[in-house]
This record gives C-alpha cells, sequence and structure tokens, in this order.
C-alpha cells in the first residue's frame, strides 16, 4: 500500500515538488498564474475578519462574525462547537460556496474562487455524496471526469487512491452495496484522486459507527502524512478533534466566533495509543471547559 | 416471500379468471340478459379471429397516433423541464400555468382541433401529445431538480458546468421520474387516441368501437374494446419493463 | 446551513417572496389574453378560428341561461361519478388490505387495471344501459375508482417497520393497524391519487358525453364545433376548465387542513 501513496505525492519531476512546494494539480490547474503563485506563497489557510449574513427576505441572520484564523500548510486544523456555531459556514467559505459578507479568506494566498476554480482544495461531505447509479470506481473518478481528464488517466488515479483508502477489489460494486464506513473511505478516495492540497471534511465521520470512525482517523492521518496535505476538518466530537488536529479552533454560537484556539501537540506519526496518553485526556478536559464557557 | 406462498398467489388468480370466464360465458347463453347487449366471450374471441384484418389495420392506426403523440409530448416535455431548471424566471412565469393547464380537460378542445387540423390523424396526434407532455414536465422538473445539496456543493466544488451539472448528475437523477411520466403517458396517449376517434374519424378502433355500437354488433364491440386495452396494457408492460431493466442498477 | 448554495439562485431577497412568485405567472397571463385579444381584433387570427376574448366574455353573459344547464349536468355527472369511484375504490382498497385470500386472487388484476382505458367501453355501455345520465355517472365512477383504488391499496400496503413493530409489540388488532397507522400513512398517496382523479372525472364525463348524452357541456363544445359558433365553444371549454379548478382547489384545501397527516406522514 506505500507504492501508489508515494506516486501520489512525489508525482512530478519538478524541484518544488521534491522541496514541499508542490501543487501537485498538473492537469487540473487551467491557470498557471495562480499556481505559480500558490505555490511561491507560505500560508497555508489564513482568514481575517470574516463576517457572514445570511439574509431571507426582511430578516438576516449573522452567521459568522469577525472570524480569523492562520493555518500553516501541511498542519491540521479542526473547527468545533455547538450546532449553529457556524464551523460548516466558515469551511464552506474556505470552499467558496458561501460568500463571506466582509474579510478575507485565503488558500495558499488565492482567494477561495481561484481555489475552487484551479481545484486546489478538495470537499468531503458529512453523507459521503455517491451517485447512486455509478459504481464505485466512476464515483471516486467523478471529480477528474469533470476536470475532462482522459478515461485511461482517471482510472489510474482514482484506482490508486481507491487502493490507498484500501478499497481494492471494490471498484465495480455500487454504493448501495457497500457499508456507510466503505462509502466514506470512496469519498476520502474521491478527493485525494484530485491531489488536493488542502481537505476540506465537513464531518466526515459524523454519520459512522464508532468503531468504524476509530480505524478510519488513523487512516486519514496516514494518507494526510504521505501526502502532506491541509486538513481543516468540522467536527462535534471532542476526541476526533484531539486526534485529528494540531490546531482546535474553538466556536461559540450566536453569532457564530473563534472563541479560543488550543494547540494540540501530538507531532506526527500518531497511533491509536494517543489514547492512553495522560495528555489526551487533558486536552479533551481543556477542550470541554472551552466549549462549555459561557460566551 | 416464502415459497409455499408463491404458487397460492399465481394459482388463485388464475382459478379466479377461468371462473369468471365461465360465469360470463353462462350468463350470456341463459338468455338473462339480452342478446343484444351481452356476448359470451367464446363468442367474442370467434368475432375477433374473423374480423382480424379489419381490427389490426385499424389498431395499427390509433396506435401510430398514441406512439407519435406520446413521442413528441414525452420529448417536449423533458426539454421544457430541462429549461425550467436553467431559467429560475421562465420557470416561475410558466410553471403555474402548467399546473394549470393539466387540470384543465385538454380533450374537451378536440372538436378545436378538429376545426384547425382537419379530421385526419393530426388532431389525435396533437391530443395524445397533450396528455403526455405536462405528466413529463412536471416528473421530469421533479427529476431533474431533484439533486441533493451536498451533491450541488460537491459539484459546486469541482467547478462543473451547467451541462456538466445536467448530463451527469440531474438527468440520471430523473430517470426514475421519467419513467413515472412514461407509464403515464402510455395509457393517456392510447386513451387520446381512442378517444379522439369517437368524433369525426373514418378510421381507428376507436372508431370502430362506435360504428358497431350504431349498427349493434356486440361481440363485435367487445372485441375491438377489448384489443384496445390488451394494446394498452402492452405498451404499459414494455414501458415498465424498461424501468425495471434501467433502474435495476442502481437501486438494490 | 445547509441552504447556502441557494444564494447562487435567482434571489428572492430584494422584494417579498410572494409577490416574486405571483406575478410572473400573472403578467404572463395578462400578457396572453392582450396577445389573444389584439390578434383577433387586427383579424391575424380569423373569427372561425378563435373568436376574441370579448367575444367569449360576451358568451357567458347572453347564454348564461344554457350554459348552466349545460354546466349543471356536467357537474352532477362528474361529481356523482367521482363521489362514487372513490369511495369505491376506498371500500376495495380497505377490504383487499383486511383479507388476504381476496388480496392474493385479486392482486394481479388490480394492478392490470391500472393500464386499462376504461373509457374504451362507454360505447358498449351506451349500447347496454341507453344514453343518459346513468352511463356516464358509471364510466366516471370506473375512471375514478381504479387510481384511487390502487393508491390507497399501495398506501396501506407500504409499511413502516418501525411503526409496525410498535404497534406489534402494543398487540394491536388488525383493524387498529388499519385505523391507526395504515391509513393515516397512506393519505399523501390518496390525495394524490383524489386530485389526478379529480381532472379525470371532468375529462371523462366531457368525453363520455359526446356519444353517450344530449346534455352537458362536452356534448355543448361538440354540436358548437360543428355548427362553427365558437364562441360558445370557447364558453364551454372555459367553463369546464373552471369547475375542474373548482373541485381540484378544493381538494388541496382538505389536503393542507390534513396537513399533519399529508405532509409529515411521507416521511417515513
Amino acid at each position: 500500500m506505500r507504492g501508489p501513496a508515494l506516486s501520489l505525492a512525489f508525482e512530478g519531476r519538478r524541484p518544488w515538488h521534491w522541496m514541499g512546494l508542490d501543487i501537485v494539480m498538473l492537469n487540473a490547474f487551467p491557470d498557471e498564474a495562480t499556481r505559480v503563485r500558490a505555490a511561491t506563497l507560505p500560508a497555508g489557510l489564513y482568514a481575517d475578519g470574516i463576517d457572514v449574513v445570511f439574509r431571507r427576505g426582511s430578516h438576516s441572520v449573522q452567521a459568522l462574525k469577525d472570524c480569523s484564523l492562520d493555518i500553516p500548510r501541511g498542519s491540521w486544523a479542526t473547527l468545533i462547537g455547538a450546532s449553529g456555531c457556524g464551523k460548516s459556514t466558515l469551511l464552506r467559505v474556505f470552499a467558496d460556496i458561501v460568500k463571506p459578507t466582509a474579510g478575507t479568506a485565503l488558500l495558499h494566498g488565492v482567494s477561495p474562487a481561484e481555489a475552487r476554480a484551479n481545484r486546489i482544495y478538495a470537499l468531503v461531505q458529512q453523507g459521503s455524496t455517491m451517485l447512486p447509479w455509478r459504481s464505485i470506481i466512476d464515483n471516486v473518478a467523478l471529480g477528474l471526469e469533470i476536470s475532462g481528464l482522459p478515461k485511461s488517466t482517471r482510472y489510474a488515479r482514482a484506482e490508486e487512491a481507491l487502493a490507498l483508502v484500501g478499497l481494492k477489489g471494490f471498484e465495480k460494486s455500487l454504493p448501495s452495496e457497500l457499508s456507510g464506513g466503505m462509502r466514506q473511505r470512496a469519498a476520502i478516495a474521491r478527493a485525494l484522486t484530485l491531489r488536493p492540497r488542502f481537505l476540506l471534511m465537513d464531518e466526515p465521520f459524523g454519520a459512522l459507527d464508532e468503531i468504524t470512525r476509530d480505524r478510519l482517523h488513523f487512516e486519514l492521518l496516514r494518507i494526510l502524512e504521505e501526502t502532506g496535505a491541509t486538513l481543516l476538518l468540522v467536527t462535534h466530537s471532542i476526541s476526533e478533534a484531539v486526534i485529528l488536529s494540531d490546531k482546535v479552533i474553538v466556536m461559540t454560537p450566536r453569532p457564530g466566533r473563534i472563541s479560543e484556539i488550543i494547540e494540540v501537540d501530538f507531532g506526527r506519526g500518531r497511533t491509536p495509543d494517543l489514547r492512553g496518553d495522560p495528555r489526551f485526556v487533558q486536552y479533551e478536559a481543556q477542550l470541554r471547559r472551552a466549549l462549555h464557557q459561557p460566551a | 416471500m416464502t415459497p409455499s406462498l408463491a404458487p397460492r398467489r399465481v394459482i388463485l388468480p388464475v382459478i379466479y379468471g377461468i371462473a369468471l370466464l365461465i360465469a360470463w360465458e353462462a350468463l350470456a347463453h341463459s338468455g338473462a340478459v339480452s342478446r343484444l347487449v351481452l356476448a359470451g366471450p367464446l363468442e367474442i374471441v370467434v368475432a375477433g379471429v374473423r374480423n382480424w384484418s379489419e381490427l389490426g389495420f385499424n389498431a395499427g392506426v390509433t396506435l401510430a397516433q398514441a406512439l407519435i403523440g406520446a413521442a413528441i409530448g414525452n420529448v417536449a416535455g423533458l426539454l421544457v423541464a430541462i429549461c425550467f431548471v436553467h431559467w429560475g424566471f421562465f420557470r416561475r412565469a410558466v410553471f403555474p400555468l402548467a399546473i394549470l393547464c393539466e387540470a384543465i380537460p385538454v380533450v374537451a378542445i378536440l372538436p378545436v382541433l378538429i376545426l384547425w387540423l382537419g379530421n385526419g390523424m393530426a388532431p389525435k396526434i396533437f391530443v395524445a401529445a397533450f396528455l403526455s407532455f405536462f405528466p413529463m414536465l412536471v416528473n421530469a422538473y421533479r427529476g431533474l431538480s431533484n439533486v441533493d445539496e451536498e451533491v450541488r456543493e460537491l459539484l459546486y466544488s469541482y467547478s462543473a458546468t451547467a451541462s456538466q451539472m445536467l448530463w451527469k448528475v440531474r438527468m440520471p437523477a430523473a430517470v426514475p421520474f421519467m419513467f413515472t411520466a412514461l407509464k403515464l403517458s402510455a395509457c393517456s396517449s392510447m386513451i387520446a387516441s381512442l378517444v379522439a376517434e369517437w368524433l369525426a374519424s373514418e378510421r381507428g378502433l376507436g372508431f370502430l368501437v362506435v360504428y358497431y355500437g350504431q349498427s349493434y354488433r356486440v361481440a363485435d364491440i367487445w372485441s375491438a374494446a377489448i384489443l384496445s386495452c390488451l394494446i394498452s396494457l402492452g405498451l404499459y408492460g414494455i414501458t415498465a419493463a424498461c424501468e425495471r431493466r434501467a433502474l435495476s442498477r442502481s437501486s438494490p | 446551513m445547509s441552504s447556502s448554495l441557494s444564494g447562487k439562485l435567482p434571489e428572492f431577497g430584494r422584494f417579498p417572496e410572494r409577490i416574486g412568485a405571483i406575478l410572473p405567472p400573472v403578467v404572463l397571463i395578462v400578457a396572453l389574453i392582450l396577445l389573444w385579444s389584439w390578434s383577433a381584433g387586427t383579424g391575424l387570427l380569423p373569427k372561425w378560428l378563435l373568436p376574441s376574448p370579448q367575444a367569449v366574455l360576451g358568451e357567458f353573459s347572453h347564454h348564461s341561461a344554457t350554459l348552466l344547464k349545460h354546466a349543471r349536468m356536467t357537474a352532477f355527472e362528474a361529481l356523482g361519478g367521482f363521489a362514487l369511484g372513490a369511495l369505491a375504490g376506498a371500500g376495495g382498497a380497505f377490504l383487499l388490505t383486511l383479507v388476504p385470500f381476496l388480496r392474493d386472487m385479486l392482486y394481479p388484476y388490480a394492478l392490470a387495471s391500472r393500464a386499462i382505458p376504461i373509457i374504451v367501453f362507454t360505447p358498449l355501455i351506451v349500447v347496454m344501459l341507453g344514453r343518459g345520465l346513468v352511463p356516464i355517472i358509471l364510466i366516471v365512477a370506473f375512471a375514478t375508482y381504479f387510481p384511487v383504488f390502487l393508491a390507497l391499496l399501495r398506501g396501506l400496503n407500504t409499511l413502516n417497520a418501525d411503526r409496525m413493530e410498535l404497534l406489534h409489540s402494543l398487540s394491536a388488532t388488525p383493524l387498529q393497524i388499519l385505523w391507526k397507522i395504515r391509513l393515516p400513512s397512506s393519505l399523501p398517496m390518496l390525495f394524490a391519487a383524489l386530485k389526478v382523479s379529480a381532472s379525470g372525472a371532468f375529462i371523462t364525463a366531457l368525453v363520455t358525453e359526446w356519444i353517450g348524452s344530449n346534455v352537458g357541456l362536452g356534448y355543448l363544445v361538440m354540436v358548437s364545433g360543428q355548427y362553427f359558433k365558437l364562441a360558445t365553444m370557447w364558453a364551454a371549454i372555459f367553463s369546464a376548465s373552471l369547475m375542474t379548478l373548482a373541485l381540484l382547489g378544493l381538494i388541496v384545501l382538505i389536503e393542507r387542513l390534513m396537513g399533519r397527516y399529508t405532509s409529515l406522514a411521507t416521511e417515513v
């Protein structure tokens, strides 16, 4: 399983690929200027003073108020908070699905709109979002199909990604024939086919049982380490946030604001033994305190 | 379904059908009902066989009208539904009218159509098309817009174009809905074609039934009416079989 | 949060939502009527093809008595047949649900009946019963019966396993299950079928009048067509449409009033 992973991360021969400045978006990158700019700017995910106001008829709702954050490239961040705190909205601002009313958001120094047009990020949603009439491999190759890659490349990359998430042999299956956990793996594989610099994940494990979730956590971490991608993940599980983050961003509702950012210092090479670490319990307690703080 | 129940579900209806036919035959022979009104099943079959060339030709005319009308109506309905999905303003202006029109007894304007289009096949095709158009429009629109929010976000994150969205997501998602409309139109186009022949027509099964009715040829009326039902059932069955084949892959 | 993409759709926000929904179709209708009136006035459309809207409207005031006579007949046929057919359809569906023997015996026929154009038998029924009210009501009833029967049969037998388990655990009788679970859950399907058969009832009544009667709006449309009295014909068509819409409106109103069943029961 190591082989395809390496080729995913280090395909391409240009020097900056070896220096960790790779934008491995060889084919799905129509805009050369954006690509160069994105490759040379240092920041990972950056937001400054993001406000989002939803308007419905005459009344409006402030979903986000003055959210600022700075996540270095290659690191892992989690958005956590009670429902209605705007964590999904903030993720969607980076995905260019929600346009902020005020403020700046940048991914590798480029705007969300450019990032989307050049497919710098990949989105993984809660419900795995499989099209029921497509086989697993066709579902996984969907993003590449939309970007107009030839069929052989599409399938080669989709098979690589499927192997990476441990779904080899299920290419021809239909989504309905797979378990929820396997479908979620396929959704992660689909995101990986784009060779994204950013994984934006909106409660990707929310619908799974705890046993499956546990296993997928560490598979995701392994993939992240192999590809060097930056992670922004929305969750409402405290332990998930600790396991998957370098930074946990705690948000409070009405209006959605960032109340606290907690650094989690577990470094790389995390294993399931993490849960036995005394610091794990401390981080959990710290997070719980932050979440229950009156606004 | 348990295996012990399966034969029961086949045998009971068959027994019932045979019993019904025998009772019908007996009733026709008993003289309780006037021979001018009721024909026995045997008599009807004999009449149908004796008359097969006339029935066959007229059935062909009716079927052709129904099929052409259904094809025109369904294609037009689908095209307008696609326009609805892409042009919100057009949809908001036209959709309420379309729903209104669907409720209106369209067949009633057939006499007008005969004035406009003559008494050939054209007005019948028009009515068949009209009756197929609205169900397809409503169902196809519902299917095309039946796209999960998450799927829309995913495709949006890929910067998919409107036509990619249409062909890769909307159309496949609408297939079950379109089959609902097609099944409806299999029957309604046949009905439209048959009924339209009652007025100002010299050909077709609908005409035959009325013609036989005026000359009290009871067995012939029955055979023509039953043949229409069989054709309608056949169209429906073929559509349903296509549906099962088309949908067998996506639903478990 | 999940409705965020709707921001990309044409915005309702600028002016009140309701006006945004009502205005376009109303403008379109008014424009169509103006176009019709204009083209009839300039002689672009020959009078024998489509009379002006004023002429059709005049027909309503000048010959209201005639129209009313025919409309009353059609309404009687359509509503009577609709009520009869709906009741019979509901009764049949209950019977087949409660008696498994009958269901096993009749189910294939019930399924096939969906595709049978019952209206073709009109000439036959006219031969049997003569022209007039009874055969038309019978045919309308048949045309209503099948959709209602099938929809209710399907609704009553599409079971939510959780709800059934709950009632089973309370050892409810079949009749209690029918009344408390099956019927409420089948109401959305029933109303869908009622709406379809409501316009079906009028269509059937109008069409059967062509060969089965010498009163009624369908008959009026046919005869005035034959004598090229176009204004009368269109007035009759519009009256029939208005009656259909009235019945539909009534059904939709009842559906709304029972919204607790008709909207919530769909989520299985």
